[in-house]
């Protein structure tokens, strides 16, 4: 099972024998990289010198999690604008290497191969989800090249190396952001749990069961459901007869528009908690006024003021004719927090690359609001929470508590 | 009582599909995977035909035809060359078409690989039986299904065309010797198996309210489970195989939540009545 961390697939793995076919032929063609890789690995040298930076970015365009990939990658060719039409970095153009991993792990470790010996990036960007993150990363710190993984949310993956730094939310942090949300701000007092089995929905729910627990709050339903999952109305049921103020429920935009859709089906009045993997325009196209007043966490503040967030919002709708959501906002984010780096280096030297990351304090233009990195080199930022009302996202709450919202 | 209803109308969602299959299994004996593409096809065809018209009804001709059509496509462009061949071969065959037919349509020029919502309104009420409520979808996929069976069975009963069937999956030869057209008995059979498929395609379109390109995965092997327990190539065993893993399924997970994937119960149950009744639920010992 692939641990998809920011975002929401919408079918299950391929079945056994297509997916034996599937690594059958990824072991194929890891053959041939291995055979041909040697061979080029001279190219471009390490300051991509003929007036570029390569940014490396792989993520799901095909396959069930493409409307993320592409979310991703439209956002990260956005940023590659934005840093080029103000002159690039150091008079250098950023040029982006894209690569599609179709959401799986395996198929994400060769492209980090291809993007380090191959392509000779000169720095990295993962547009990806966990698992296929998690994969990657080691190859990366280990080819001592800096990748920026954007929304993948495994704590794992910035623990294998200084090299590699994240965008994203953890889940530690989002998790606390939600119980604060559940009891303060909605003043729930029953807490029902309905979590994704997978580490982005079992990291999730760890922290904000914890911080129920300790803050006073009742949990009277507590299960999990398996990724592909769709019909929801059993489970549905046994939580209407708990009659819960909230329905806490991390997962994807999928599950959560098939809850909504059936949670008014059989009449379950709970306040639908979501995370930042609701955060798609998609869930409210699936489920119309069904997600009407649901709330979740996420990053994207579509009411910001902030001229940076307000020119990614129309500059991505005009771009791709959707509206943004988190994913993007993060990649973007990942790509201008990748020419930050270069500027601060100078050059693309890992080791410069990292002493430069570890100066950058408000990222400028950032859309997710980043304020600098933790130890563990992880985005900080204000947490948020977003609502569905008239058919959009809205903004519900800001959360600034610093003892709440700073990672590990 | 809630529950019940809602294993009836999951049951009603995997039954459609898996009698299709159980009645190609018993003409051709083959694995025909590709039954859960003709399913998806059926189901972007509805969607296409509810986008534009706003009909759940005309979906489901849509769907049905679609199905038909393309099973039977599957079926002269394909199996029909491969009868001869090892088992094996229309097997790999059927599985390339599958991946065929899914990557197709989630190619952006096509359908794309977003999921696409189809709020129907099938025009039906809610209906209230026993403590359980039936929304308009629920009872859309009830109503659907129980209709389509029963044209079936009037079909395999009543009619010519159903006795050449039950002839040619007994014995290919012997009933090409006594006069039965063996050809366009496998052709409708085809033809009617895959226009259940596109149906049940559309009954899940209106039921999830969405329709994707890799809809058929789960259902692709849920289908095989079905036959398999009904007893392969019967056409009553899988109906009632279909609803005992609704049942099952439903009573497991309201009981215990998720302990396991849907898909993992389905296996399970598969492999215990395997090792109790090896001839599946309905099937007949055969040599």
């Amino acid at each position: 099972m692939s641990t998809p961390s920011a975002v929401r697939p919408q079918r299950s793995p391929r079945s056994p024998r297509l997916s034996t076919i599937a690594t059958a032929a990824a072991a194929l063609l890891a053959l041939g990289l291995a055979a041909c890789g040697g061979e080029d690995s001279g190219g471009g040298g390490g300051g991509g010198g003929g007036g570029t930076y390569k940014v490396g970015i792989f993520a799901p365009t095909t396959g069930f999690a493409a409307s993320d990939g592409k979310s991703a990658v439209n956002s990260a060719k956005l940023a590659v604008e934005k840093v080029n039409a103000a002159g690039g970095v150091d008079g250098k153009k950023l040029k982006l290497v894209v690569y599609d991993d179709a959401s799986k792990p395996d198929q994400a470790a060769i492209i980090g191969q291809k993007l380090v010996r191959q392509d000779n990036v000169d720095i990295a960007v993962s547009g990806s989800y966990s698992a296929q993150t998690r994969a990657a990363a080691p190859i990366f710190a280990r080819s001592n090249k800096v990748m920026i993984a954007a929304y993948a949310v495994d704590p794992q993956i910035t623990k294998v190396g200084e090299q590699i730094w994240r965008i994203g939310e953890l889940a530690s942090v989002q998790g606390k952001v939600a119980g604060k949300l559940v009891l303060d701000n909605l003043k729930a007092k029953k807490v029902a749990i309905l979590y994704v089995d997978n580490d982005f929905g079992t990291g999730l729910t760890k922290t904000f069961r914890d911080y129920v627990k300790q803050n006073g709050g009742q949990i009277v339903s507590d299960s999990k459901y398996p990724l592909e999952e769709q019909d929801f109305r059993t489970v549905l049921g046994g939580i209407k007869a708990k009659s819960p103020d909230v329905l806490y429920a991390p997962g994807y935009y999928n599950n959560a528009a098939d809850m909504a859709n059936q949670a008014a089906e059989i009449g379950l009045k709970a306040q639908i908690v979501g995370v930042e993997g609701y955060d798609s325009p998609k869930l409210i196209d699936l489920a119309g006024k069904n997600a009407e007043g649901i709330i979740f966490t996420t990053e994207l503040d579509r009411d910001s003021t902030n001229p940076a967030v307000k020119d990614f919002l129309s500059g991505y709708e005009k771009k791709t004719g959707v509206k943004a959501d988190a994913v993007g906002a993060e990649t973007y984010d990942a790509v201008l927090l990748a020419a930050e780096a270069l500027k601060r280096a100078g050059s693309s030297d890992a080791k410069r690359l990292v002493e430069g990351l570890k100066g950058v304090k408000a990222l400028e233009g950032s859309v997710t609001g980043i304020t600098g990195f933790s130890p563990q080199r992880n985005g900080i930022r204000e947490g948020l929470a977003q609502v569905v009302k008239g058919g959009d996202f809205r903004r519900y709450a800001r959360f600034s508590d610093p003892s709440l919202v700073t990672p590990p | 009582m809630q529950d019940a209803l809602t294993a009836l109308v999951l049951g009603s969602t995997y039954v459609l599909l898996a009698v299709g299959l159980s009645m190609i299994y018993g003409i051709l004996r083959i694995i025909h995977v590709a039954h859960a593409g003709v399913y998806t096809i059926g189901a972007y065809v509805g969607y296409l035909a509810w986008d534009r018209t706003g009909s759940v009804w005309l979906a489901l001709i849509g769907g049905m035809v679609a199905g038909a059509l393309s099973g039977w496509l599957l079926y002269a462009l394909m199996y029909r060359r491969l009868l001869e061949a090892p088992r094996y071969v229309p097997l790999i065959a059927s599985i390339g078409a599958f991946i065929v037919i899914e990557d197709l349509l989630a190619k952006p020029w096509l359908m794309g690989s977003d999921r696409l919502a189809m709020q129907a309104d099938p025009g039906l009420p809610t209906v209230r039986v026993l403590g359980a409520t039936a929304s308009p979808d629920a009872l859309y996929v009830l109503v659907v299904t129980a209709a389509l069976l029963l044209g079936l069975a009037v079909l395999f009963r009543r009619s010519d065309i159903g006795l050449q069937w039950r002839a040619t999956a007994s014995d290919r030869e012997l009933a090409g010797a006594s006069g039965v057209n063996v050809e366009r008995a496998i052709a409708s059979t085809f033809a009617v198996g895959s226009a259940l498929a596109g149906a049940a395609g559309v009954t899940v379109a209106v039921y999830t309210e969405s329709v994707f390109a890799f809809m058929g995965e789960v259902p692709s092997y849920k289908a095989f489970v079905i036959v398999v327990l009904g007893g392969l190539g019967a056409v009553l065993g899988p109906v009632v195989a279909a609803f005992v893993l609704a049942f099952a399924e439903t009573m497991l997970i309201a009981q215990a939540g998720f302990v396991l994937p849907r898909d993992a119960i389905a296996f399970l149950i598969l492999v215990i009545v395997l090792i109790v009744r090896p001839q599946g639920l309905f099937g007949t010992a055969r040599a």
